[in-house]
């Protein structure tokens, strides 16, 4: 369980990691924090020809908010995310508030363990693409923007179109994702996050967000959000059973229902780890407890 | 334009482990693990997987536990590496998590225990206050065979708490 | 006050713990041995190309086969090629060796091997072997795939079971499991440029007898190999067997005359070390209206793989079974027929509790469900089937020797508090949400046997006995040197504590010598739970035998009758008296002036014991504590309680880190670890990611009280107990989950009770299904 060999560089700069990607296409790969792309390496299920470390880059590792999106640099890693602080344009540092505030540690605890946190990556997770992690959900069902840099040439990707399989984004060879713009949800929105695995740190089998905005007046649903990753190729949403929740009142009932049409409105594949009867139970569960928790939020 | 690194050279790397220098020739693919391993001769790193599951390899880069297996050495080169042989004082005097690990039983074959050393001290030196339900779940980071657990978590909970005291 | 009995610190830890123990792989300075694997389970050789050694050079230069015997009927026996010849009959199977110069680049030229085999159909898990259309595993030796099978019915057992006033029947089913130590398997080889001689360093249980059987197939004297197990990461009996990969090392080191070693990586250790434990076993069952266990006929079904494993043979897993699946109830009518299938997949050597816990799972479930059949509770129902009286013979002729059955069951459940436990239960039903549940496990494990038992086995080579070297030089330490192979156990400390008591010394004045060939007498090793008992038998013997001899120079030395002398706090004094002299002086004497000695007394201070016991039965109660998601199938472990009986403990600290492995092993065997094969015989288990073994998370702290029973069956009063936490752990786990939902009426009979499992039952129960045959619609990609 040795990789086999590569060639190696280590840019200091964007402008030299462009001109590697630019040079090397095909036969490179982006190194961030190696947590998931290195296992693969030692399998030697990932073979590429040129490593790019980006370790070395500075200016990808910040995190701000600008009209009401949070943008997170690419090399910013897990453990950030646990307890996350956004820098003022006034240069001080403070905690990042509101409901993506609190969203985002509880996905962070999810992820890995304490070694893989302080090492991985946020964009090395989301251009990784593995379907059941928790960041590539989250992007999908908050429509995460995700911004790539190629020589020359800057683009922003949505979340929809961004994860295209298993593994494989619209990331061109060429291409760098730099940062994922995130919306911080205003106090109006409600999340939730929940997930179920084999063991303590394992990939989830099935995990689900949910995301409602409520009219301040009435208390309805305005907006549904529902993702879940682990049941196809990419995290995915969930229109119908979103659709089934805007106009209506949060409750246990109305829950359970939006639950068991998210359960009907996948169409998972079986696996190792989950067949596709089970997959769906799966769904069921972590949509029903998600939105049971982003209630639970709003006190 | 940046350099490369080709892939069948071993280039110079140098590695600052437990306080020492070492001048080492790597391939790129040669992980921090193997570098510690078989070039420096800093054996107490094991191996149990190699792909960042079972965390015998754990070592301390910056003050912070990570997997030696899922970092190559070229990457290591500006970094203050930690591993299990810089632990007891050089007189010989154990630090007080090996002494912890000792007196509560914590370690069987001991082929888990230098993950689980570094994985400690990294918790102890960054987060002294941790609680106990985070203190689980921190070293469920780890893999150990042979203990059933509790008497690893027993050792390190008495640490803190002595740095309580 | 003795250190018999103490919880001292261990003699083995400081090393550790100073990352300066010394693993196979920590030895360096050799080539790197990489094997190529077969990369279908069931294919024809046609041709391997590229820079590898085959079975070809193996055999010009005259290398034998593995030959693994019983001496019995209805067994089939086999020559087994150290790299696969002519066919391969599993994923993973050795076809051809490389040597690099690192580990990456003996991975490098692996990869340019080419193997051209053409696939043939494969017979994968058991259903699919035993089909009597089922491709044949051994087709030129064999007419079916069963290689072993064992039978035996008492006298009365149709006449009991007709009569029984109820018949449980009762399917249970094992998953196949991997022991996983941590440190994966591994050897070192070095020749010496002259004279020839061989240096072994390999990760193993049993120095001695692997040098045999290597010495066997190489053609070489025992002389010149010297087989060293250095510090070994924890095995738990899959590094017991034979491992083809060591021999080719030792070969390949005499053949090119460099040192090398082969380090096997955690993907080769899933796919291609030993399995265990894929079992099904059928029961039938008679009870009285009392609720006692009349009669018991049983069907057992063990997957052995592709080969067996030496010395023990792929017997080993089906007639344990078949010896032991009475238990520890006072069961008279028996009958049993198990057999051991070959399949396409990895061979299978003895795991921790080998076919124990399945059994124990059997025979608990059967208990639980009888309880329910007949309402009565199954503390009760347990309580008027254990044995009580000591000594007890089973049906299959074991003698079980003095114990605690119902005592020790009898404090576990007092210790919990049941009461308090089903208000709790009752209050969780009502309200939905997590279940909880309680299982209890009675059970008794057979240790400590000597060459009586093995010898009933009628293997090829007939393990037992344990002997040791003790001897104190000038100074006054003393070295004991003993066959056993301890590797993590705490032996060391253990046995020196037994010799410090007798010698008069403390521990850290006993140095203890194990695990090389060169170094100490001839023994079988470390497995089966036995060292405690048998080397620590033996170094009782041995210590005393010294004591004597220090008893007889002091008093010569002091003047005094010999029975007069006490030995104590490294002194030899005159009894009630203040005269002495010290140890160290006695052992300078007996060394340094023997003019001193009586004519005719052996200078030097030495002697050597053996010990080979008839065996005897440790027993246990383990009571588990679980919440399960009805919605989810996810089991939570909320406690588990322990209470023990091994006789006397040396150092309870030592025995108590067993018991809290094997749990936790156990619970890992019953929630979480499962090998699969897809059913072309692909394995889809070879990470960490796949085979899951528990993190801290899933494990509960494990409380644990003692009961001591003083048995005559062992020399030391010590029973073995190195297996039981892992005997009694799954069939607790499953009580409890089963009822935690068993007023969905949800019935469970399969290990490992994973969250699919689990939840594929609440389902199979809600639509009203039989209970027993609720997984087979989930598990559409793999099959066992």
């Amino acid at each position: 369980m040795k990789p086999a060999r590569f060639a190696y560089t280590a840019p200091d700069t964007v402008e030299g990691t462009l001109d590697a990607l630019d040079r090397f296409g095909d036969e490179a790969k982006v190194l961030s924090g190696g947590q998931s792309l290195v296992p693969m390496m030692n399998f030697r299920l990932a073979r590429p020809e040129v490593i790019v470390d980006i370790g070395r880059v500075s200016g990808l590792d910040g995190m701000s908010v600008s009209n009401g999106t949070l943008t997170v640099g690419a090399r910013v890693v897990h453990s950030r995310l646990e307890a996350p602080t956004v820098s003022t344009p006034d240069g001080r540092s403070e905690s990042l508030g509101g409901v993506l505030g609190s969203l985002l540690p509880v996905v962070a605890r999810f992820v890995g363990h304490l070694p893989i946190r302080v090492r991985g990556t946020f964009g090395g997770s989301i251009a990784h693409a593995d379907p059941a992690a928790e960041w590539c959900i989250l992007a999908r069902t908050l429509d995460a923007e995700m911004v790539a840099l190629r020589q020359g040439g800057e683009r922003t990707i949505p979340a929809a179109d961004f994860f295209e399989t298993v593994f494989t984004t619209a990331l061109a060879a060429e291409e760098l994702l730099v940062a994922v713009r995130l919306p911080i949800l205003g106090e109006d929105w409600r999340a939730g996050f929940c997930e179920f695995s084999r063991r303590a740190g394992d990939f989830a089998v099935v995990a689900a967000m949910t995301a409602v905005r409520l009219e301040p007046a009435t208390g309805a649903i305005a907006e549904a959000r529902i993702g879940v990753g682990g049941v196809a190729g990419v995290p995915v949403r969930l229109p119908a059973a979103e659709a089934m929740l805007v106009g209506e009142t949060p409750g246990a009932g109305l829950h359970a229902a939006a639950a068991e049409a998210a359960a009907g409105e996948v169409d998972p594949v079986g696996d190792l780890h989950g067949s596709a009867a089970y997959r769906r139970d799966l769904v069921r569960a972590m949509v029903a407890r998600s939105l049971a928790q982003g209630a639970g939020a709003s006190g | 334009m940046t350099e490369i690194s080709a892939a069948d050279a071993a280039v110079p790397v140098v590695l600052r482990v437990n306080g020492d220098e070492y001048r080492i020739a790597a391939e790129p693919r040669r992980t921090l693990a193997d570098a510690l391993r078989e070039d420096c001769g800093l054996t107490g790193t094991h191996l149990g997987c190699e792909h960042g599951v079972c965390g015998a390899c754990t070592v301390l880069v910056d003050g912070e536990p990570v997997r030696s297996c899922l970092m190559f050495a070229v990457q290591s080169q500006d970094v203050e590496i930690r591993t299990v042989e810089g632990l007891a004082a050089a007189d010989g005097t154990l630090h007080p998590l090996q002494e912890a690990f000792w007196r509560h039983h914590g370690l069987q074959c001991g082929f888990c225990t230098p993950g689980f050393l570094m994985l400690s001290a990294g918790i102890l030196e960054t987060s002294p206050d941790i609680g106990d339900e985070e203190l689980r779940e921190a070293l469920s980071s780890n893999l150990c065979r042979c203990t059933g657990y509790q008497t690893i978590v027993d050792s390190v909970r008495s640490v803190l708490d002595a740095g309580e005291a | 006050m003795g250190w018999v009995g103490r919880s001292i610190r261990r003699v083995e830890d400081p090393t550790l713990l100073c990352g300066a123990g010394m693993f196979v792989g920590d030895i360096g300075g050799a080539a790197a041995v990489r094997f190529v694997r077969s990369p279908v389970a069931s294919g024809r050789i046609r041709a391997v190309r590229g820079p590898a050694y085959t079975i070809a050079d193996l055999d010009a230069d005259g290398v034998g086969n593995i030959e693994a015997v019983l001496h019995r009927p209805d067994y089939v026996r086999l020559a087994q090629p150290l790299l696969a010849r002519e066919r391969v009959r599993y994923v993973g199977e050795p076809v051809a060796v490389v040597v690099g110069a690192t580990a990456a680049e003996a991975e490098d030229l692996a990869e340019q091997v080419e193997l051209d085999i053409e696939s043939l159909p494969a017979a994968v898990g058991l259903e699919a072997a035993l089909d009597p259309d089922a491709p044949l595993v051994h087709p030129d030796e064999a007419e079916s795939n069963v290689m072993v099978a064992g039978e035996m019915a008492t006298p009365e057992l149709a006449g009991a079971l007709e009569r029984a006033h109820v018949i449980v029947e009762l399917e249970i089913l094992s998953g196949r499991q991997a022991a996983l130590p941590l440190e994966a398997r591994g050897s070192h080889a070095v020749t010496e440029r002259f004279g020839g001689r061989t240096t072994l360093h390999a990760s193993i249980q049993a120095p001695h007898m692997i040098r045999t059987v290597i010495c066997d197939l190489l053609g070489m004297p025992e002389a010149d190999l010297r087989v060293v197990a250095p510090d070994v990461g924890g095995a738990f009996g899959q590094k017991l067997p034979l491992a083809r990969e060591d021999a080719v090392v030792v070969w390949l080191s005499r053949r090119l005359g460099r040192p090398v070693a082969w380090i096997e990586d955690r993907s080769e250790n899933l796919m291609a070390s030993w399995h265990s434990r894929e079992q099904r076993y059928r029961l039938r069952a008679g009870f009285n209206a009392a609720a006692h266990l009349e009669a018991l006929e049983a069907d057992v079904v063990a997957n052995v793989g592709a080969w067996p494993c030496y010395p023990i043979t792929w017997g080993v897993e089906p007639l344990m079974a078949l010896a032991e699946l009475p238990g520890p109830y006072t069961l008279e009518h028996y009958g049993v027929r198990s057999r051991g299938v070959a399949s396409h997949t990895c061979p299978m050597s003895p795991y921790r509790g080998v076919s124990r816990p399945v059994i124990t799972l059997a025979l608990e479930r059967l208990m639980d469900i009888a309880a329910a059949r007949l309402g009565v509770d199954p503390v009760e129902i347990r309580r008027r089937n254990l044995q009580s009286d000591f000594p007890h013979i089973s049906p299959t002729g074991l003698r079980h020797d003095e114990g605690t059955y119902r005592e020790a069951m009898e404090l576990a459940v007092s210790h919990v508090d049941m009461g308090a436990f089903r208000a709790r239960q009752d209050a969780a039903r009502a309200a939905g949400g997590p279940q909880p549940g309680i299982g209890i496990c009675t059970f008794s494990e057979r240790t400590g046997y000597g060459t009586p038992a093995f010898a009933a086995r009628a293997m090829g080579v007939t393990p037992g006995f344990e002997n040791v070297e003790l001897s104190m030089d000038p100074s006054g330490y003393v070295t004991l040197r003993i066959g056993a192979s301890p590797h993590g156990q705490g032996l060391e400390t253990a046995l020196s504590q037994i010799v410090a008591d007798e010698v008069g010394t403390d521990p850290g004045r006993v140095r203890v010598v194990a695990s090389d060939t060169d170094r100490t007498p001839y023994g079988w090793g470390s497995f089966a739970s036995r060292a405690m008992v048998l080397a620590g038998g033996a170094t009782y013997l041995a210590a005393q035998k010294l004591a004597t001899q220090l008893g007889s120079l002091a008093a010569e030395v002091l003047e005094a009758a010999a029975d007069d002398i006490v030995l104590a706090d490294g002194r030899a004094t005159v009894a009630g008296t203040s005269v002495g002299v010290d140890i160290a002086e006695l052992a300078r004497i007996a060394h340094h002036h023997t003019q001193r000695l009586p004519t005719g007394t052996m200078p030097g201070l030495s002697e050597q014991a053996g010990y080979d016991p008839a065996g005897t039965f440790s027993n246990a109660c383990h009571v588990a504590e679980v919440d399960v998601d009805p919605d989810t199938g996810g089991v939570s472990m909320r406690r588990f309680v322990v209470v023990e009986d091994a006789g006397r403990l040396i150092n309870p600290m030592i025995a108590d880190g067993q018991i809290r492995g094997g749990v936790a092993q156990g619970i890992a065997n019953a929630l979480l670890e499962e090998v699969v094969y897809d059913e072309d015989g692909n394995i889809l288990t070879t990470s960490l990611m796949d085979y899951l073994p528990p993190t801290i998370a899933e494990i509960p702290n494990i409380e644990i009280l003692h009961l001591e029973t003083a048995s005559d069956a062992t020399i030391t009063g010590a029973k073995g107990l190195g297996e039981g936490g892992t005997i009694g752990a799954p069939a607790a786990v499953l009580n409890a989950v089963n009822d935690a939902l068993a007023h969905l009426g949800v019935e469970l009979n399969e290990m490992p009770a994973t969250p699919e499992r689990v939840r594929a039952a609440v389902r199979a129960a809600a639509c009203g299904d039989s209970p027993g045959d609720t997984d087979r619609s989930t598990q559409e990609a793999a099959v066992r």
